[in-house]
């Protein structure tokens, strides 16, 4: 007699403990693929490692070289040529000395003359140039003598043994040049203003201090402020906070309200975060109109999702199993053991369907890219700036899954069914911002977001959430 | 196979003809296994095939220290039960099954073979199925099973004991004895 447990432990332990039988002969070549279809991924995965890697160098580089001031502002030798036939700043006895360095780089302002020795609009003014408008700011006093080291005193010209020297010590003394700049343009705006009052702006030709009938007029085609290129790059990213959940009505369609468990499915939304690029364009002087791609994304999570799965007391057959949410109704793939294994209490049972219950919660995202077309009106616009944001944006559907986990180890995926592919939202916000440098901005923006219609396409869903996100972004300045 | 080592080293540097003989070796031992922990053929099919996959991936970090073909089977049963995990996650809501224990008279042992038996632990639900291979053939305790199943000691000791009750019964239905010769007793 075959007495109790450890005996019968015995029967299969010695029966079945070395079992051996030979598996089919295709599970080798089955393996061999396995094998090589997890190095091909493995080459794979470095190949797109190297080549994201490299085209981040490159966009980089490329960036860089096209941003770089020094690079962009390279300095034709003819232009030397022409600065040293057209003015008095380098002595003509020194001129054997200079040794032309093509390429060299200064900053340059555009101007426009009616003087025969300055070059006509549109050219590029060079160091010597500079140097000389230098000058004759620092005889109207509006520039800090201490920042001009390199720029000579009223009545006295600085003579340099080459080019090179002089482009040395303009760029040491970078912050002279920068004043320069500012103090052009608000006689640019001063200009502008007094033109409307049929005067004549007429600026002492600083290439000829002796000379009081030599007048240039410059009108400076470099906007009024310092960091306002008309186009910009902005790069934000923000956690958001998904609002709560809104309650679809659809749960009580499936589920009859016969399940004891129907109070304990709960949904909450979770946070998440978006982040993206904007092309940014000023319009006027305090309009930004912006637009580019941002990813973002719902998340939710419900807990003890109730679960309707075919009935197989019933015959019925199917591949899927079914979970009410306020998103719509969730498509799971089939849960593997469900017909065996998860007994359901005969109070849930349905002709054709029945209610599997668990601890199980399930995840859904729902992806998008977003384009917005938003406009930022400036109220503050200074370094430091402040601005109100609205807009609306196109929401492309890119991703849409749903996770059944159970302690965190999934279980079965699907897909929240009837989901609309195209979604519309507006936005309002406001942001504020800092002027980290000319071309550099650091931006804030609490901003809040609405679906305006549903994201599913379901007559008995209508869910239409919001998102708080604190876009926190970097906008860099052209031009 | 004349020198395993040689042959694990060989296979852990990507060596085809060495994974070859090294799957010639072990393949029916490890389906063994697997068709234990699988409903099916098919199941076990696959959980050999993925545990294969796993072994030839692994096999560089195998230190020498013990058993290789403990340390293959550990791969396989890993397997077996992550494919369990992943499938069984539903649990019932209300237990309603009464299971009874039955003693089996010796003269009917004899007529079972291994494939009968692997038939029936087969038809056992997974997770009975799951804890008495663990316990009754591996050599598992429960607190181990436990936390390879993250279930509880009390559910692993239930469930070792419901399985012992399932496999009691079938072995006296299918081999024949008559129902009032089974001695019955609660649980």
């Amino acid at each position: 007699m075959l007495n109790g447990n450890k005996n019968i432990d015995q029967l299969f332990r010695e029966k079945l403990g070395d079992y051996e039988k030979t598996p089919p002969t295709f599970l080798w070549t089955n393996i061999q693929g396995g094998l090589n279809a997890r190095r091909r991924v493995l080459r794979m995965t470095v190949l797109k490692t190297a080549a994201i890697a490299a085209a981040l160098v490159l966009a980089f580089l490329t960036g860089w070289w096209m941003t770089d001031p020094d690079n962009k502002d390279t300095v034709p030798q003819s232009s030397f040529t022409e600065q040293r036939e057209g003015n008095t700043i380098i002595d003509q006895s020194a001129k054997s000395k200079i040794q032309t360095t093509e390429n060299q780089s200064v900053d340059t302002i555009q101007i426009t003359s009616n003087h025969p020795g300055m070059p006509a609009k549109g050219n590029r003014l060079t160091s010597a140039k500079l140097s000389s408008l230098a000058t004759f700011a620092a005889n109207t006093s509006f520039i800090n003598n201490a920042d001009l080291t390199i720029i000579p005193k009223s009545g006295e010209l600085e003579l340099f043994e080459s080019e090179k020297e002089f482009l040395d010590k303009l760029h040491k003394n970078f912050k002279a040049v920068e004043k320069l700049t500012d103090w052009i343009a608000t006689v640019r705006r001063d200009s502008v203003h007094d033109t409307t009052k049929n005067s004549k702006v007429v600026i002492t030709d600083p290439f000829k201090h002796n000379s009081p009938e030599s007048t240039v007029s410059l009108a400076l085609n470099s906007p009024a402020r310092k960091n306002n290129g008309r186009w910009s790059l902005k790069a934000e990213f923000a956690p958001v906070f998904n609002g709560p959940t809104q309650n679809s009505g659809q749960r009580n369609d499936l589920l009859s309200g016969n399940s004891q468990n129907y109070n304990q499915q709960k949904t909450t939304a979770e946070n998440t975060f978006s982040g993206g690029m904007m092309a940014c364009y000023k319009v006027g002087k305090r309009l930004v109109v912006k637009s580019g791609f941002v990813y973002n994304n719902i998340r939710q999570t419900t807990r003890n999702i109730d679960l309707m799965g075919v009935n197989p007391l019933y015959g019925a057959t199917g591949n899927s199993t079914l979970a009410s949410t306020p998103a719509g109704q969730v498509k799971l793939n089939k849960i593997g053991n469900t017909h065996s294994d998860a007994v359901m209490n005969s109070n849930y049972q349905l002709a054709s369907a029945v209610k599997y219950s668990g601890r199980s919660d399930l995840k859904q995202d729902i992806e998008f890219i977003e384009i917005p077309v938003m406009a930022t009106y400036k109220l503050i616009d200074t370094k430091f700036n402040v601005g109100l944001t609205g807009g609306i944006s196109t929401n492309i559907l890119v991703g849409n899954k749903a996770i059944l986990t159970d302690n965190g180890e999934r279980i079965s995926t699907g897909e929240t069914a009837n989901m609309r592919s195209i979604v519309y939202s507006g936005a309002v916000g406001v942001e504020v911002g800092y002027e980290i440098t000319n071309r550099i901005t650091l931006t804030v923006e609490p901003r809040l977001k609405h679906f305006i219609n549903s994201l599913s396409t379901s007559k008995s869903v209508n869910y239409k959430p919001y998102q708080m996100g604190i876009v926190t972004g970097l906008t860099y300045s052209f031009n | 196979m004349t020198n395993l080592e040689e042959t694990i080293q060989k296979c852990a540097s990507g060596d085809r003809k060495a994974q070859t003989a090294l799957y010639n070796h072990f393949a029916s031992k490890m389906y063994g296994v697997c068709l234990r922990y699988s409903k099916d053929t098919n199941e076990a099919e696959d959980n050999l095939q993925d545990g294969f996959i796993r072994v030839f991936t692994k096999i560089s970090q195998f230190g020498f220290k013990g058993s290789f073909e403990g340390w293959m089977r550990r791969i396989m049963v890993n397997t077996s039960l992550e494919k369990f995990r992943k499938n069984n996650h539903l649990y019932p809501v209300e237990d309603m099954i009464v299971f009874e224990g039955v003693q089996i008279p010796e003269e009917t042992i004899s007529g079972i073979s291994a494939d009968d038996l692997m038939k029936i632990i087969q038809e056992l639900p997974p997770r009975y199925r799951m804890v008495f291979n663990l316990y009754a053939i591996e050599g598992y305790s429960h607190q181990e099973i436990a936390k390879l199943m993250k279930i509880t000691e009390g559910t692993s000791k239930s469930n070792l004991s419901r399985a012992r009750v399932i496999l009691q019964k079938k072995v006296i239905e299918d081999f024949g004895l008559e129902k009032n010769t089974v001695i019955t007793t609660l649980c």
